[in-house]
């Protein structure tokens, strides 16, 4: 896999995401965001982070019917993953092109829908490995590096 | 240009008002989809939106947004204004359009929202 994280996990924290939540949609992010504050991380680098949290953490929201997530931080990045129990991507290759969705309407007149979210999140980092079975799941492994590990792997 | 200049320019109410009302912004996102405003954020931007949920003021908060004006006559919930509130991110409220708001912004001289600007 490209440009992933190594070395030993200095801090490991696991968050709950439960489907349709719209009440505590957005808490994990906002918890992710304080501890990597804590962290002293970089300021861009967290500003990476929580886009692809946000992004992953609504999705969660919105498709799946809860979603284990793990935030792993190393000398070298942070790991993300997003491991969910819901309907599954029958096309991952259809579901990563900037515009497809497959919202319903009650999900756009939230402001979701705009068929942004895995683009957002392949953009934003530095790797992204999404696997599916329909009907079980979905998984996102993502990976963001520090800027020195960025410079090393280049 | 601060929100104080920006919110008579719009005649718009001020629905929350807290300490960053000072601070000078310098660009705009105008967009009722939020994965959008992700795809294109920039720190300190405004954001225009007639789109009234909740998620816009977390939105806000995490991606430290200067704050939020809702356009074309738009009266959000308490239940919006009580988080923005809680979670300090300005609301303003005009009964200008989205349209009209953008070109107001835009004549006097505000950007774009762009990634790293």
């Amino acid at each position: 896999m490209a440009a992933s994280t190594h070395g030993p996990v200095l801090f490991r924290r696991s968050f709950k995401v439960v489907g349709s939540d719209f009440l505590n949609a957005g808490s994990v992010s906002k918890d992710i965001k304080k501890a990597l504050k804590q962290l002293n991380v970089d300021a861009e680098v967290i500003w990476r982070a929580l886009i692809v949290s946000y992004e992953a953490e609504m999705n969660a929201v919105l498709y799946a019917h809860e979603c284990d997530i793990t935030l792993e931080i190393s000398h070298s990045g942070i790991h993300l993953v997003f491991d969910d129990r819901g309907p599954g991507i029958p096309d991952i290759a259809l579901a990563m092109t900037e515009g497809f969705s497959t919202a319903t309407r009650e999900m756009r007149e939230r402001g979701f829908g705009a068929g942004l979210g895995l683009p957002n999140i392949k953009k934003t980092s530095d790797s992204l490995e999404v696997t599916s079975t329909v009907g079980k799941g979905t998984r996102l492994d993502i990976h963001i590096l520090f800027p020195q590990a960025q410079s090393k792997a280049a | 240009m601060r929100l104080t200049e920006i919110m008579a320019l719009l005649n718009a109410d001020p629905l929350v008002l807290d300490d960053g009302m000072d601070r000078e912004i310098t660009s705009v996102h105008a967009s009722d989809l939020i994965s959008e405003v992700l795809a294109s954020c920039s720190r300190g931007a405004l954001w225009l939106t007639g789109l009234l949920d909740p998620q816009i003021v977390n939105t806000a908060e995490l991606f430290d947004l200067a704050g939020v004006v809702f356009v074309g006559n738009r009266k959000p919930s308490g239940g919006i204004i009580a988080l923005a509130r809680e979670e300090g991110i300005p609301i303003l409220a005009t009964k200008l359009t989205m349209f009209e708001t953008c070109g107001v912004l835009y004549g006097k001289g505000l950007l774009p929202g762009t990634r790293g600007r």
